[in-house]
């Protein structure tokens, strides 16, 4: 069904001039970064064990999610071109310092445990195969810390799209599973309700997944930073829908996987390891490994950025200096933070018996406290003509996107009861 | 260049009394913040509350932005209401309006007043003393003869404490801590229209700096901020500051700007530098550019452009000091003077045939030393030492090294010259941009100006 979408997607481009498709190329980047990284080490566990415990059941979601998203994605990416400035910028103009503060430090709580979350996932993804967490989380933070802190904006940013093409192996790891196609496609339109609460909480857990607080200000603060011009913008704006459609496509591979082994074999999982090693017999070693890579790949991915779009966020609000073409000397508040995030994060994970799933658990918390303010501000900024004049949402637009937030603000808010009580 | 006194760097607080000092002088008295009003009770004349602070209105006075009107709310999302400081009465501790709750008259703005939260406070400034972009937490206002005026803002941690929860507190106990104040009188709205960026000092003396400390600026800023100051400087100033940004950073500005304007700046700047950016760009888009420049300044680009950027080619310039052989030493002089105001090197005379092949070089030094009536090829180095286009930039910066040159001919292989290469070119490809930004504080301002 979407892979159809995709194809005449595909022979439309081709239509095109190649002067179009060149200026596309050139703006292509923070849109299908930023989605793919939605995919991380929290999100693949989540799918996994949405594929592992329900089958087919929970493909429906994903068209709605994928809009969501698109929603979201497009609204920050519009306001960074329009306003040439990030969304934390924008929330302390037009905000004030409390809001501001507050919003920080919700985040860094957040994006702290997320990125905790991450290097879990390093841990577990090299345990597969066979290496020691001492060995792979520590040589993770480092590649990582190296590559942002010494690499340029557009190595970073090439070596991250690589990263995103790397999700590949859940799509080839879905197709060696050999799903019963016809099945697929009619649970992917067909809603199933079923009304266990282990179902609900997956179903909002998958939504929660979708759409975090820091994508957000990531996604805006890059193309600040690549300086898209207005002109440009339906490409930028193409390259956001293109990067949730490949994102989601990534998404549905996973659930694939994981129902047509682990849920149709009757076996029990419950992290995206377990499913993993589950694989080997089901599917192949071949299938599994790819399968296990991928989740490797994802959690040192969002391990890279989680930090970096936090260290930004701060020092954008607050009015430090930040940017990774300052020198440490230029911008200290930055590369402190952005290190501590990170090598505080990844020696958590190492300590024996540190408290990892309280500290997972207020970070999902906080995020989901998080996203009705953040969307809130981001509704309210996108529609002051003073910042965007004519690039106010339109009508349509606007309901879309209200409906949309109300819909994440009341199932957060399910999450966070369920998470309480 | 005046330096203006700096008070944003109070290591010791002592600027910051020196500066109290002579604010007393003048007769300001008691400067207060702006978060020390804020949330200020407001009672009419006859004690009722009517509500609290919550912003200022602003216009600019005779020397001094004047606050005009205050801006009070009944609640939180309460009516804002707009009071004129004529109806204010006295502003201690709490403020009493000198009229009734009756009579208060719908307030609006007028064509001149600007709202304080949303022109000056959490707005950012351009500090080009410290060449960086800092954010204003607070507003400092005392009354300066008589009328509450705004004399500075506070960039640092204090003033974002100072905000978040009890001024007078706060104050208290961080008194160590120092506030990091810039004097308004150095700050300068860029873009009255924007309303957004100011800068701490006066716009004519950004023309005053050096192109590359003017590029660290620009760096910093966001995209409509560098067009905006690019904007503001002559075409050559702009041109040069352009030529010194990072690669990346060249591009998303010239993006974002019309072809017609990007041109203008092409043309100003060297044709190897020219042609760096115009090879970045996509085809259609340097074509428009180029057919837009001035045909020869067109044409010089044009022929650097098809090199590659990490050859000698690529960084070779095509202005350089030639004169046909044959030519009187007098001669070179007068050529000199007439032709060279755009040549950057002219340590170095090339002396050419009549096929343009490269037969001969001499050092100004040379040219100096020689007699005015002697004849340039009698005292000219016929040895010299040149490179391909193709060659590698390290063979280029190794010959520079090795025989100390200030600048390299390079020639095609029938030996007709075709650009030279400095050494400054050079540098950019062995120093990488990172140790640039680590050169010692005062290397800017040690440096040479040519």
């Amino acid at each position: 069904m979407k892979l159809n979408i995709l194809n005449n997607f595909n022979t439309g481009l081709s239509k095109l001039k190649m002067r179009n498709i060149a200026l596309f190329l050139a703006v292509i980047g923070p849109g299908i970064i930023t989605a793919s990284v939605d995919n991380d080490a929290g999100g693949i566990t989540t799918y996994t064990l949405a594929g592992a415990h329900f089958g087919y059941g929970l493909l429906w979601t994903l068209i709605p999610i994928t809009i969501a998203l698109i929603v979201a994605q497009e609204m920050c990416a519009r306001m960074g071109v329009v306003t040439g400035k990030g969304l934390a910028d924008l929330i302390r103009e037009n905000f004030g310092v409390k809001a501001t503060i507050l919003l920080i430090l919700g985040l860094v709580l957040a994006n702290f445990g997320n990125t905790m979350a991450e290097f879990a996932g390093v841990a577990a993804s090299m345990e597969i195969f066979g290496v020691s967490k001492y060995i792979s989380v520590p040589i993770a933070a480092l590649l990582v810390w190296l590559l942002v802190v010494k690499g340029t904006y557009s190595v970073v940013e090439k070596i991250f799209l690589m990263a995103s093409g790397f999700y590949i192996t859940y799509a080839i790891s879905g197709l060696l599973s050999g799903p019963n196609w016809g099945v697929v496609a009619t649970n992917l339109v067909v809603p199933t309700i079923n009304d266990s609460p282990e179902y609900l909480l997956l179903l909002v857990g998958m939504v929660g997944a979708t759409i975090a607080p820091w994508m957000q200000f990531y996604i805006q603060s890059s193309i600040v930073d690549k300086g898209i011009k207005l002109s440009d913008y339906k490409f930028t704006r193409l390259d956001v829908i293109i990067g949730c459609l490949v994102t989601d496509i990534v998404v549905f591979f996973i659930i694939l996987t994981c129902a047509t082994t682990i849920f149709s074999n009757g076996i029990r999982v419950d992290t995206a390891k377990d499913a993993a090693l589950a694989l080997f017999p089901l599917a192949g070693n071949y299938a599994a490994s790819l399968f296990a890579f991928g989740l490797f790949n994802a959690s040192v991915f969002a391990a890279s950025i989680l930090p970096l779009s936090t260290a930004y966020c701060v020092c954008e609000g607050i009015g430090w200096d930040s940017g990774l073409d300052k020198s440490f000397k230029d911008a200290p508040h930055f590369y402190t933070l952005y290190t501590l995030l990170l090598v505080v994060g990844a020696l958590l994970i190492l300590v024996p018996n540190a408290p990892l799933l309280i500290i997972m658990w207020i970070s999902q918390v906080m995020n989901g406290m998080l996203l009705p303010f953040v969307l809130i501000f981001m509704l309210v900024l996108i529609n002051n003509k003073k910042l965007m004049g004519e690039y106010v949402n339109s009508r349509l637009f606007n309901i879309v996107a209200w409906s949309t937030s109300i819909v994440m603000i009341l199932l957060t808010a399910m999450i966070l009861l369920m998470e309480i009580f | 260049m005046k330096e203006p006194k700096n008070f944003t760097k109070t290591d010791t607080g002592n600027q910051w009394s020196e500066w109290y000092r002579e604010l007393s002088v003048q007769g300001i008295e008691n400067p207060r913040f702006f978060s020390q009003y804020e949330n200020t009770k407001v009672f009419d004349n006859t004690g009722v509350l009517l509500g609290r602070l919550k912003d200022m209105a602003i216009r600019s006075g005779e020397a001094m932005l004047e606050v005009s009107s205050i801006v009070y709310a009944t609640n939180i999302l309460g009516e804002k209401v707009i009071m004129p400081m004529s109806n204010v009465g006295s502003f201690n501790g709490s403020i009493n309006l000198n009229i009734a709750k009756e009579v208060i008259p719908p307030g609006k703005l007028s064509e001149n007043e600007m709202l304080m939260t949303e022109t000056i406070l959490d707005k950012q400034i351009v500090d080009i003393d410290g060449l960086k972009v800092v954010r204003v937490n607070d507003v400092m206002l005392a009354r300066v003869k008589g009328i509450l005026s705004v004399i500075g803002v506070d960039v640092g941690f204090k003033g974002i404490l100072r905000r978040l929860w009890a001024p007078s507190i706060t104050e208290k106990l961080f008194a160590k801590l120092p506030n990091q104040i810039i004097p308004w009188s150095y700050i300068d709205p860029l873009d009255p229209e924007l309303r957004k960026i100011h800068l701490n000092i006066s716009r004519k003396n950004i023309q005053d700096l050096h192109p590359a400390d003017i590029a660290d600026i620009l760096e910093e800023l966001d995209n409509k901020e560098r067009l905006l100051i690019l904007g503001s400087l002559d075409d050559e100033t702009a041109a040069e500051a352009l030529g010194e940004i990072e690669p990346d950073v060249q591009d998303t500005v010239i993006n974002n700007m019309e072809s017609e304007n990007v041109a203008d700046l092409l043309e100003n700047m060297n044709p190897d530098d020219a042609a760096d950016i115009l090879s970045r760009m996509p085809e259609e888009r340097a074509t428009e550019v180029l057919e837009k420049m001035d045909a020869e300044d067109a044409s010089d680009v044009k022929e650097l452009m098809e090199y590659s950027e990490k050859s000698a080619g690529g960084i070779m310039t095509n202005l350089f000091l030639s004169v046909p052989s044959g030519t009187k030493i007098s001669d070179v002089f007068s050529i000199i003077r007439e032709s060279c105001h755009d040549i950057d090197m002219i340590y170095y005379v090339y002396v050419l045939n009549g096929e343009e092949h490269l037969i001969g070089v001499l050092s100004i030094r040379d040219l100096l030393l020689a007699g005015s009536d002697q004849i340039i090829d009698d005292v000219m180095e016929t040895e010299v030492l040149s490179v391909l286009p193709s060659s590698s930039t390290d063979e280029v910066a190794n010959l520079l090294s090795k025989y100390d040159f200030l600048a390299l001919p390079v020639v095609d292989e029938n030996g007709v010259m075709l650009g030279i290469i400095t050494f400054d070119d050079v540098m950019d490809y062995i120093i990488p941009g990172d140790v640039k930004k680590h050169l010692p504080k005062n290397y800017p301002k040690s440096r040479r100006m040519h």
